[in-house]
């Protein structure tokens, strides 16, 4: 019978899990909406992962679990938690040995983090307690726009200019682009400046950590095509591209610790 | 008629009568009810017992020790309250015992002193109450002690309670608000905030009183919810919220009239920054004295910038005579510049010592004492005394195996400015992760001896023991002052860790964060920033403080704490 190690991230936005098996294939996974019981999340994200493989009945046959995540101490089943700054950095490890540096844009947060090439995290700088150029951040303009997030993560690809958004702050960079949508300026222009005001603060955390070499994105934001092109822009190199969804990498990250920790056990 | 006075009759009367003026102010002033809620909490009437008798539980005492139970166990979660004394094997615990009972020696020989001037001036002021918890404060500040950390912790504590009770009884006495008619308030020189009061040592009839220290700096260090009231009374004042808590704070003070209304001048200086400068101008409004301000050249470094600061001290030095009345006598202020060059020689070998590879003593019981002893002590025969007495205890123990810190892993310089809302933390950083905090950065304020040849060559010195004063010697003070400093220690202390203070609110630094991250880079020095907003718990807690250490140790470092049970609890309502 296959054995299977899971990795749950919990995160403040979405619940993430990914279940591997012995090889380290990927046999199952998920992204949920958080809930604001971070048990129900997990147990949630736990349950989808797990319809998808047929031998796996409940959580308990699982060899192995890590949690990780703003809700980590929370997940249900888990039999160790990890942070979800090693986790991103192993998930990335272990998708291209040859990143060095992950800015990872989730729901709440950024993080700047440097790897080391054994996958281990060489520093790390974040931003919390501010929601500016985060996920939520995006939820909210789109929602100004009165678009869906895709639809707005693509619209300043089209911009020819770039129109400056000075406001830092979630709800004043909120009042300055409805003024702006207001004086008839370019929708896809000010999306622009908007990309552009936030590849910068991604910027200064990955700056912060010490990351240099090859780049990657991480995180639900990593999706975003118009944050993408504007942090290859400010960072003048192209991210590297992942061949797993990104907003999975603490996720497999997780599952990848709880399979090399599980494997010892099972001896 | 003065509030000390020895008759009985005269007292009960005027007891009487402040009583009933107070209590009518703190009903206008203060939401009373919160003030007894939160004293409730606080000491809900079960949780007294060992708070009150500081007993040593020997079930629990036992259990502790047979089961090797962390020392977050020992703890009341949230309220901090200790379930029972800590036991440190006998002759520790023995001794912390007699200390902790020293100290409510000191507190109540103070309080039974001046009674009634004591209980007006907790019904006056709001910041009082903090001072009736200071044995369990001291208590958090030295966990998990033993052997010299404990000796010599305890020692500066009690010092500071010595010479606090001796600082208040001095304000209280001369506080034309508890007492409108007294002669006193004349006999004080009010100083501002962060600026050691040497200056005042000139004369024998008047004396220097920090108008800061007592009213918000250090109940702000004891109860860390304290400073958001102030806050509040200032933003609804008009000022805006991202000003530094420090100033805000002291503002607030002022708004509310909460500082003692004392002094024939005041001496107001542009210490530490911008942000103090603000603050001045409401204080100045509020006290409503001569106001002479003291500037003090921010580029402290450099040659050029000491004459004009030597100027500006003589100028200072006549203001003070003119609304003194008196001759400043620079006899008297060699006689202090001896002393403070001796407590300062005693400092120099304290800091050797803790330079070696058995660092005697460091964490809040020393930085504390060092803010205290230098800004307000300085040159004081009883904190000499007292460091002579430490000095020897650490003496003693150099070369020889430590009793504690017995496991520890790193030894970090704690950069820039301080939390006041979590004085322990250094404590935490050494029992949770063994980081060994060796030099704080407020240790590192004023240390040069004074020259006392020639009366210039005096001013010359004191001119820079007041230039470096707190902050001005890294946030503020040039960018040399700041990184050349912080390198030379960490070779000289052989430090591995830099645990950098990022105040929030303090833009200071804001600019040359890179500089330090490239350079900690290049020398393999491990840096971990630490947010923190010094004075506002509500913004960072001291839960999420230790929530970023936790994530470096663990992400970055691959650590797992020495003492699990310290890696994450609530102390949202402790000292
Ligand atoms: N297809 C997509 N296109 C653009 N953005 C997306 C897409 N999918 C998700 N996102 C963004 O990703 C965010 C969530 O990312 P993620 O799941 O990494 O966050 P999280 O882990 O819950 O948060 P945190 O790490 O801050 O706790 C959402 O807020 C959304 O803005
Ligand atoms: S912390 Fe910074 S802003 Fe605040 S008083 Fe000190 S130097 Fe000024
Ligand atoms: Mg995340």
């Amino acid at each position: 019978m296959s054995k299977y190690f899971g990795g749950c991230d919990v995160g403040s936005t979405y619940g993430k899990c990914v279940i591997l098996n012995q090889n380290g294939d990927i046999c199952g996974h998920s992204i949920v909406r958080s809930k604001i019981n971070p048990v129900e999340t997990a147990n949630f994200a736990l349950a989808e992962a797990m319809a998808e493989i047929k031998d796996l009945k409940n959580a308990e046959a699982l060899s192995y679990l890590v949690g990780t995540g703003y809700g980590r101490n929370k997940v249900p089943f888990a039999d160790e938690n990890i942070s979800e700054i090693s986790c991103h950095a192993m998930g990335v490890h272990i998708t291209n040995a040859e990143v060095t540096g992950i800015i990872d844009v989730g729901g709440q947060d950024v993080k700047g983090i440097a790897i080391d090439t054994d996958g281990t995290v060489k520093n790390f700088a974040m931003n919390d307690k501010c929601a500016a150029g985060t996920g939520k951040f995006y939820e909210a303009m789109a929602r100004a726009f009165e678009m869906t997030l895709e639809d707005f993560s693509k619209l300043s690809l089209t911009a020819e200019n770039v129109i400056p958004i000075t406001a830092q702050c979630t709800v004043f960079a909120e009042s300055e682009v409805i003024s702006l949508v207001g004086d008839g300026k370019p929708r896809d222009e000010i999306a622009a400046g908007l990309q552009m005001s936030i590849a910068k603060r991604c910027f200064v955390m990955a700056k912060k950590a010490g990351t240099d070499g090859l780049i990657t994105m991480t995180g639900g934001c990593a999706k975003n095509d118009g944050l993408k092109q504007a942090i290859e822009h400010v960072l003048k190199l192209k991210i590297a591209e992942l061949k797993t969804d990104p907003q999975l990498m603490g996720a497999l990250g997780a599952a990848e610790f709880a399979r090399q920790k599980g494997m010892v056990q099972v001896g | 008629m003065t509030v000390t006075s020895n008759n009985l009759k005269d007292n009960a009367k005027l007891f009487g009568d402040i009583f009933t003026e107070a209590i009518k102010l703190e009903l206008a002033n203060y939401d009373h009810k919160t003030i007894l809620m939160d004293l409730k909490k606080k000491f809900e009437p079960g949780k007294l017992t060992p708070l009150l008798t500081g007993q040593v539980s020997i079930k629990a005492a036992v259990n502790q020790y047979l089961t090797g139970n962390g020392l977050q166990d020992t703890i009341e979660d949230k309220t901090g309250i200790y379930k029972h004394r800590e036991w440190r094997g006998p002759v520790d615990t023995l001794y912390d015992y007699v200390k902790w009972l020293e100290l409510w020696g000191i507190l109540g020989k103070w309080l039974l002193k001046h009674p009634v001037t004591n209980v007006s001036a907790l019904l006056r002021y709001r910041w009082m109450a903090a001072y009736l918890t200071t044995p369990s404060f001291f208590d958090h500040n030295v966990p998990g002690f033993r052997g010299t950390m404990l000796r010599a912790g305890r020692m500066n504590l009690n010092t500071i309670a010595k010479l606090l009770t001796a600082n208040m009884e001095d304000i209280f006495s001369a506080d034309l608000n508890i007492n409108p008619e007294n002669e006193n308030a004349k006999k004080y020189i009010c100083i501002d905030a962060y600026m050691p009061k040497l200056i005042t040592a000139g004369f024998s009839e008047h004396q220097g009183i920090l108008a800061h220290l007592v009213p918000h700096y250090l109940p702000s260090i004891i109860n860390h919810h304290l400073p958001e009231h102030y806050l509040d009374v200032t933003e609804s004042y008009g000022v805006p919220a991202d000003v530094c808590g420090l100033p805000s704070m002291e503002s607030g003070v002022a708004i509310e009239d909460d500082f003692p209304k004392i002094g024939c001048c005041y001496i107001s200086t542009n210490m530490p920054c911008d942000g103090s400068i603000m603050s001045s101008s409401i204080l100045d409004r509020r006290f409503q004295l001569p106001t002479y301000v003291l500037n003090t050249p921010m580029r402290h470094t450099r040659e050029d910038t000491q004459e004009y600061a030597i100027e500006e001290l003589k100028e200072c030095i006549k203001f003070m005579e003119k609304h003194t009345g008196e001759t400043y006598d620079y006899n008297l202020l060699r006689e202090a510049c001896e002393r403070w060059n001796e407590q300062n020689a005693l400092r120099l070998e304290k800091w050797e010592m803790n330079a070696t590879d058995t660092p005697p003593h460091y964490g809040a019981s020393n930085w504390m004492y060092r803010i205290f002893t230098y800004q307000d002590a300085c040159g004081s025969q009883v904190a000499i005394k007292n460091d002579r007495k430490v000095n020897k205890v650490m003496r003693k123990s150099l070369g020889k195996l430590r009793k504690y810190p017995q496991q520890t892993r790193h030894r970090a310089v704690v950069w820039n400015t301080v939390a006041n809302m979590y004085s322990a933390l250094d404590e935490w950083l050494l029992n949770c992760w063994g980081i060994e905090a060796v030099f704080e950065f407020i240790e590192h304020q004023g240390h040069r001896p004074i020259d006392t040849a020639t009366v210039d060559s005096m001013l010359a010195g004191v001119a820079k023991v007041i230039q470096e004063a707190t902050m001005r010697v890294h946030s503020k003070g040039g960018y040399n002052a700041y990184t050349d400093d912080l390198w030379l220690l960490v070779e000289q202390y052989d430090c591995d860790m830099i645990v950098m203070f990022d105040q929030i609110s303090c833009k200071g630094p804001a600019a040359i964060t890179g500089l330090l991250e490239e350079e900690a880079r290049r020398r393999g020095i491990k840096m971990v920033w630490l947010k923190q907003d010094l004075v506002d718990a509500r913004t960072i807690s001291r839960r999420d403080m230790r929530d970023q250490i936790n994530k470096y140790m663990e992400a970055v470092m691959n650590e797992t704490p020495l003492d699990p049970t310290l890696r994450d609890f609530d102390d949202g309502e402790s000292w």
